[in-house]
C-alpha cells in the first residue's frame, strides 16, 4: 500500500472541481461528483494516481452529460437562474458581468467537440501530453493540434458572443 | 529547416517534455530567423493566454474540501455495495445460464424432437447478452492504465519562472578536489519558500533525463535542476583551456573560433549561409534541456536589428555587441541570463 491517496486528494481535490464544474456547471455537483471519484479511487493503485483520478472524472462526467441531455431540466433551471439573477439585480453591474461572462464561457465550451473539450480542460487541470494520450487514447502528437485547436475555437466563439451581447 | 507545424509549436510552447533537446534546438534556431513562424508562435502563445483567462472566468463559486477522512470513510460502504453486486450478479448469472442451458435445450431439442430433420440452432448470442459481465468500476481499460506510464517524461513547471543569472548568482570556483555534491548548492527554495524535496518527486524523471552535471575539460556547468535555479558557470578555466578544448572537435576552426560563451559545453556547430555569407550557429547547453543558440549577424540582418530582439514566455533572442560582432542569442531562457551570457562571450 505504497499510494498515499491523501497526499493527492489534497494536491488535486479543487483542480477537479474545478474541471468538473466547466463540464455539470454546478458548484455543489461538481464536488459530490469529486467526492464520488475518490471513493471510486481509493482501492485502486494506479501508476499515476492523478491521470487515474481524471479519468474516472471524465467518465463521470460523460455519463453526467448524458443524463443531463436526457432531462433537459438541468439545463433549463441553470438558465432560467442566470435569467432571473439579472433580473433581480439590475443595479449589481459587476456581478451581472460576471455571471454574464461565465454564461459565455459555458456557451463556447459547448461550441467544442467532446474531444476537444475534454483535452483542453485536462490541459487546464494540469495534467500533460502523456497523460492526456494516454486518456484519450490520442497520439502525443494529436494532443498538441487537438489544444491548440481547442483554444483557438474557444477564443474566437467567445469572443464573438462577447461582441454580440456589446452590440445588443 | 522548414516551417514549424502547430502541432510541434504546441509541444514547444506547453514545454510538455514530448519534445527531444534536439528539437528543441532545431525549433530556437528555426524561430530566431524566421518571421513568420515567430509571428506565428507568438499568435498561438497569446491564444494559449486567452483561452486560459476565459477558462478562468468559469470557475465554481465555491470549493469546500472535506477532509479525507471522510471520503476514505465512505469507500468501505462502496466495497460492501461492490460485494453485494457482485454476489447479485452472481446469482443472476446462475439464474442465466439455467435459462440458457433451458432455451437452448429447447432450442435444440424441441425441432429435432418435433421433425428429427433441423439442423440444431445456436443459442450462443443469448447466452452472451445475458451472461454479460457487470461493469463494476472498470471504468479505465487495463490496457489504457498500463500506458499511464511512470516514465512518462516530466512535465517541465508550467507557469514557470525562468532562470535568471545574476551576476552574483554565478558561484564562485568550489576548492578544488570537491566532488559535485559537495558542491554547495544555491537556490534550494522557491519563491514561495517551498522546500525543495517538495519538488523532488517533479524534476527526478527531468533529471534522469539529462546528463546530472555537464563536463567539458576542467569546466563543470551545474545542471538547471529547476529553472528558478540560476545557471552556473563552475571552474571556468582560462582562455588557453578553453581554446584547448575547442581544438578538440574538428567543426571548429581553432585558429577563428567562433563566438561562444566559455566553460558552457557545446552541442552543436552549425553554418548556415546568410545574405550570401557563411554564418556559424553554436548551440551550447546551458542547463538540463535547455540551450542557447548564437549567431553572428551581418550585412542586412543588422539593419533589421529590432525586429531581431524579441521576448515572450518561453523563448527569448536578445542582439548585442561582442567585440566587433554583432551577435545574436536565442534560447529558452530569461532576458537577463541571455544578457549575462552573451556579456561573457567571445
Amino acid at each position: 500500500m505504497g499510494l498515499d491517496w491523501a497526499a493527492v486528494y489534497n494536491d488535486t481535490y479543487e483542480d477537479l472541481v474545478r474541471f468538473l464544474h466547466r463540464q455539470v456547471w454546478d458548484s455543489d455537483r461538481a464536488q459530490d461528483l469529486a467526492q464520488e471519484v475518490f471513493v471510486r479511487v481509493l482501492d485502486k493503485e494506479p501508476e499515476n494516481p492523478r491521470a487515474f483520478v481524471f479519468t474516472v472524472a471524465v467518465n463521470l462526467a460523460r455519463d453526467e452529460a448524458r443524463t443531463a441531455a436526457r432531462r433537459k431540466k438541468h439545463l433549463t433551471l441553470l438558465k432560467n437562474e442566470t435569467e432571473l439573477r439579472q433580473e433581480m439585480t439590475p443595479g449589481l453591474d459587476d456581478e451581472l458581468d460576471v455571471s454574464h461572462r461565465h454564461d459565455s464561457v459555458r456557451r463556447a465550451l459547448a461550441e467544442l467537440n467532446e474531444r476537444d473539450r475534454e483535452t483542453l480542460l485536462l490541459w487546464d487541470a494540469g495534467l500533460d501530453y502523456a497523460e492526456i494520450a494516454a486518456q484519450s487514447g490520442l497520439s502525443l502528437r494529436s494532443v498538441g493540434t487537438t489544444l491548440a485547436r481547442a483554444r483557438k475555437r474557444l477564443v474566437k466563439v467567445y469572443d464573438s458572443l462577447e461582441a454580440k451581447s456589446v452590440a445588443r | 529547416m522548414s516551417h514549424v507545424d502547430d502541432s510541434t509549436l504546441s509541444a514547444y510552447l506547453d514545454a510538455d517534455g514530448s519534445l527531444s533537446d534536439a528539437d528543441i534546438i532545431t525549433i530556437e534556431n528555426h524561430l530566431a530567423k524566421c518571421p513568420t513562424c515567430r509571428q506565428n508562435f507568438e499568435a498561438t502563445r497569446r491564444t494559449k493566454e486567452r483561452a486560459a483567462s476565459i477558462l478562468e472566468l468559469s470557475g465554481p463559486s465555491h470549493i469546500a474540501k472535506p477532509p479525507f477522512a471522510e471520503i476514505s470513510a465512505r469507500a468501505p460502504e462502496r466495497g460492501e455495495h461492490a460485494r453485494r453486486t457482485q454476489l447479485f450478479s452472481l446469482r443472476r448469472l446462475a439464474v442465466a445460464a439455467t435459462v440458457v442451458l433451458a432455451v437452448g435445450v429447447g432450442v435444440y431439442a424441441g425441432p429435432r424432437l418435433a421433425t428429427r430433420a433441423l439442423p440444431p440452432t445456436p443459442s450462443e448470442p443469448a447466452a452472451v447478452e445475458i451472461a454479460e459481465q457487470p461493469r463494476g468500476d472498470a471504468v479505465i481499460p487495463a490496457e489504457a492504465q498500463s500506458e499511464i506510464r511512470a516514465d512518462a517524461p516530466a512535465r517541465q513547471s508550467r507557469n514557470r519562472t525562468l532562470a535568471v543569472i545574476a551576476a552574483d548568482s554565478v558561484a564562485p570556483p568550489p576548492p578544488a578536489g570537491r566532488t559535485r555534491s559537495q558542491v554547495e548548492r544555491i537556490g534550494l527554495q522557491d519563491a514561495a519558500g517551498v522546500p525543495e524535496r517538495a519538488k523532488l518527486r517533479e524534476t527526478a524523471p527531468a533529471l534522469a533525463r539529462a546528463p546530472a552535471a555537464v563536463q567539458m575539460d576542467q569546466a563543470r556547468v551545474e545542471p538547471l535542476a529547476d529553472k528558478r535555479e540560476p545557471v552556473r558557470l563552475i571552474d571556468c578555466p582560462e582562455e588557453e583551456s578553453f581554446l584547448e578544448a575547442l581544438a578538440g572537435r574538428p567543426d571548429v576552426d581553432a585558429q577563428r573560433p567562433p563566438v561562444m560563451i566559455p566553460c558552457l559545453p557545446i552541442v552543436s556547430v552549425t553554418f548556415e549561409e546568410s545574405a550570401g555569407k557563411q554564418v556559424t550557429v553554436v548551440t551550447q547547453q546551458v542547463g538540463v534541456g535547455e540551450f542557447v543558440t548564437l549567431r553572428v549577424l551581418e550585412g542586412d540582418e543588422v539593419a533589421e536589428l529590432d525586429d531581431l530582439s524579441f521576448e515572450s514566455d518561453s523563448i527569448n533572442t536578445i542582439v548585442a555587441r561582442v567585440g566587433e560582432l554583432t551577435v545574436q542569442a536565442t534560447g529558452r531562457i530569461a532576458v537577463d541570463s541571455l544578457r549575462v551570457l552573451l556579456r561573457r562571450a567571445r
